[in-house]
């Protein structure tokens, strides 16, 4: 049927009130086109008129993810076993430096700590073929650098002969902050693959530098840097296998690091001790409730205004 | 005896192919009757003459329609180079060049004070009853009509164009935007899905946005088949040649359709950083004589390279209403366009087709196309679009907003800051404190500027210069 038909049949003029009072009855049941959501008609709706089909193209939240407290947790332990290694570090080089450390203890633990995790690295990594060319390489690797550590630490005692304790402690305090800030913690959970953190790196090494140049005696030193290469540069390595493998180990192994630095400090200062202990209950018990807190105002608004991805960008 | 009848989509959209309803102010010419009242209206925008542009035509053409129509209109912008002070354009639209500092993008830097005086004089002796916002991302269009509430003037706004909300530029303009219509600011879009978009960013009623195209000056754009080389079958499309305008999509379809089809040509107009993309791939693929690269166009040259072509193409990956569509098929082509933003609603489908944004399904509607566009009478295509969107119409629509921002009534300047509630708890606050120390800075200015001591500025004879050039025209 078309419209226009019925737009010219013609009415004759009614004369009662009651025809008249039906006939607009009819008039007003008559229905009105639908709206359409188009702009090259004439359409009989004013201007601003909303219709139904408002924003019925609209996706909200279509990517995001509700996190669980669990999984959170767990990967903030990661920030935790990081501040406790840092911690442990510093609190190794105030023995070193009253000389309350035993040398001769530290170094056997070092070593037998060094030789344990290679074993548990070459265990728990995936995807590494044991061969005899690999294990010559990584030993190699360890060999030529623990000579150079060496071999240096007469010179790096005394790098820093002219500048205060107090700028060294400063620049420790500074540089250490970087390191946690800018660390790989991606890698270290396992997300990624690959353990890329330069600035972090160099910015531990940097403090260990510093502050080794603060002990006494050479050996002292070559001990010291050993310690913080194996810390900082090997340590990253075993603890992202040890994620990977194993949750379970994952928490043992930050509650382990977190006693033993807790113990340390405490022979310390206890205050610093009980500010350690609120800090890693913050971050890793308290961050994750406020981000789950949050959660309920994620937002994410998807429709037919957004700007097309194109697949194949020419760079 | 009448029958109520079905009437469904379906119906409607079988019945357009026939006989589409077309605008009756628009056919009948009703629009030129005098409106009830005439105002006195100033637009404000950054973007104005003689930088040129989708705005700046659309607010000189609003503007020449509204003169006509009997209202008075003003231009306030910022000054271009030497170019400041008061100039006249035509018909007496007085354009004010204000001194204001003017950024990298041709808007101009943001300020909460400097421009209050100047404003407020501007508006007090021109007696300025509406004042007319432009573009969002125009810095002075915002100050224009937040300055303009204070004083109680009226208001109403005018978004051009689609923005995201994930990107903090993004979130900063957006905050923007809904402190400027926190007052009781009348929105106009462009397109339906501009609606959906500003309503969400700036948490609007819907009720107060309305929904206004644009137009183009379809004189200009007039088919002329002789223009077209009968052997080809020339593909057109001239853009800026950027990410935004989809030209990945342009590199990859351009080869598949050569390919497909043996005797189509493209010319490419336009300039951008991915120019040199597309003369690799003309390398690439040894096009050299199927595609030609014109290089910048200008605007008004723009019709003479449409005319040569039977298919006009738009790869746009965001558009709130394209403008280059209506001209192309203006000037009689088939349209082949991405379904972006607000495209879809501007062209009934006989004369334009959609593809995903994917270089694929554009290159199989182009080939569809190149098959349709035999079959297209250029004078009806421009006879239809003359049909559909008119500047007289938009502006009498704009009078209609207008008529019902009149209506309503003006709040004691204490009660707006009720209004300042919103945008969350901090921002509530620091919008009150703004506005509260915006009218301690209005009742400095009433005090050493008062509104009575302003002159009131001598207006255009407009009615008569008007009546001079129809005589003229006649004699």
């Amino acid at each position: 049927m078309s419209l226009t038909q019925t737009n010219q049949q013609k009415e004759e003029p009614k004369e009662t009130p009651q025809e008249k009072k039906a006939e607009h009855k009819k008039k007003t049941e008559q229905k009105k086109k639908p709206w359409r959501k188009i702009l090259y008609i004439q359409q009989d709706y004013p201007d601003n008129h909303t219709d139904k089909s408002f924003l019925e193209f609209m996706v909200l939240n279509a990517t995001a993810r509700r996190r669980s407290f669990g999984e959170l947790s767990l990967a903030a332990t990661s920030i935790t076993q990081e501040l406790s290694i840092v911690l442990l570090f510093i609190v190794i080089f105030f023995h070193s430096y009253n000389n309350t450390l035993p040398l001769v203890h530290f170094v056997v633990i070092n070593s037998i700590l060094i030789v344990l995790g290679y074993l548990m690295f070459l265990y728990f990594e995936e995807d590494l073929e044991i061969t005899f060319d690999l294990i010559f390489n990584h030993l190699k690797t360890f060999f030529i650098v623990f000579t150079a550590v060496f071999s240096l630490s007469s010179v790096l005692r005394t790098l820093t002969k002219a500048i205060s304790n107090d700028t060294i402690w400063a620049l420790t305090i500074f540089l250490f902050c970087l390191h946690l800030f800018f660390q790989d913690y991606g890698y270290l959970n396992g997300f990624k693959d690959r353990f890329f953190a330069p600035f972090s790196l160099n910015a531990a090494i940097f403090g260990s530098v510093i502050l080794a140049s603060r002990l006494n005696s050479d050996f002292y030193v070559f001990v010291f840097l050993a310690f913080s290469f194996q810390v900082f540069a090997l340590s990253p390595l075993l603890r992202h296998s040890i994620k990977k493998f194993s949750n379970e180990f994952q928490v043992l192994l930050t509650a382990l690091l977190f006693a033993l630095t807790f113990g340390l400090i405490v022979t310390f200062n206890a205050l610093f001790a009980i500010l350690f202990f609120f800090f890693v209950a913050f971050i890793n018990f308290g961050s994750p409730l406020s981000l789950m807190a949050a959660q309920k105002w994620k937002l994410f608004i998807q429709g037919p205004w957004d700007c097309a991805v194109v697949e194949t960008v020419h760079k | 005896m009448k029958q109520e009848i079905e009437i469904t989509l379906e119906d409607i959209e079988n019945e357009e192919l026939v006989q589409i309803p077309k605008r009756k102010s628009i056919l009948t010419g009703k629009y030129l009757k005098k409106p009830k009242k005439s105002y006195r209206i100033a637009m404000i925008t950054d973007f104005f003459y003689p930088s040129v542009g989708g705005v700046e035509t659309h607010i000189f053409q609003l503007s020449q329609c509204l003169i006509k129509r009997g209202h008075k209109v003003i231009v306030i912008t910022h000054q271009y180079g030497d170019r400041n002070g008061i100039r006249f354009m035509t018909n007496g639209l007085k354009v004010y060049y204000i001194p204001k500092l003017r950024a990298p993008d041709k808007s101009s830097f943001p300020t909460v004070w400097n421009n209050t005086p100047i404003l407020r004089d501007i508006f007090l002796r021109e007696r300025i009853m509406i004042v007319h916002g432009h573009q969002e991302i125009s810095v002075l269009a915002h100050e224009g009509v937040l300055n303009a509430r204070e004083l109680g003037i009226k208001a109403v706004f005018t978004e051009h164009s689609l923005f995201g909300f994930n990107e903090i530029h993004y979130i900063l303009v957006n905050k923007g935007l809904m402190y400027s219509l926190l007052d009781g600011v009348h929105l106009i879009c462009v397109s339906n899905t501009t609606k959906e978009n500003a309503v969400l960013r700036t948490a609007l009623s819907p009720y107060l946005v309305s929904v206004i195209p644009n137009a183009t000056d379809f004189s200009r754009f007039t088919p002329d088949p002789t223009q077209s080389d009968p052997n080809w079958i020339t593909i057109v499309s001239i853009t800026r040649l950027m990410y935004r305008k989809g030209v990945d999509l342009m590199v990859d379809l351009i080869p598949i359709v050569c390919r497909a089809v043996p005797n189509v040509r493209f010319i490419i107009g336009g300039d951008g950083p991915k120019r040199v993309f597309i003369e690799m791939m003309i390398e690439k693929y040894d096009l050299q004589d199927r595609v030609k690269l014109l290089g910048f166009v200008k605007h008004e040259n723009v019709p003479k390279v449409l005319v040569q072509g039977n298919i006009f193409l738009n790869t746009s990956l965001t558009e709130s209403f394209c403008i280059a569509i209506l001209e192309a098929v203006s000037c009689g082509l088939y349209v082949v366009a991405t379904k972006v933003g607000g495209v879809p609603e501007v062209l009934p489908n006989y004369m334009i087709s959609f593809a995903k944004p994917n270089p694929e399904e554009l290159a199989q509607k182009l080939i569809e196309a190149t098959e349709k566009c035999k079959d297209v009478d250029p004078y009806f295509f421009h006879k239809e679009v003359r049909e559909m969107y008119d500047w007289h119409d938009i502006a009498e629509r704009t009078e209609k907003v207008y008529d019902d921002m009149m209506l309503q009534p003006e709040r004691p300047l204490f009660e707006k800051l009720r209004y300042h509630s919103r945008g969350g708890t901090w921002g509530a606050l620091l919008n009150k404190l703004i506005f509260m120390l915006r009218l301690i800075w209005l009742f400095i200015l009433e005090v050493c500027f008062p509104r009575e001591q302003i002159h009131y500025a001598v207006d255009f004879p407009t009615d008569k210069f008007l009546k001079m050039k129809k005589k003229k025209l006649n004699n």
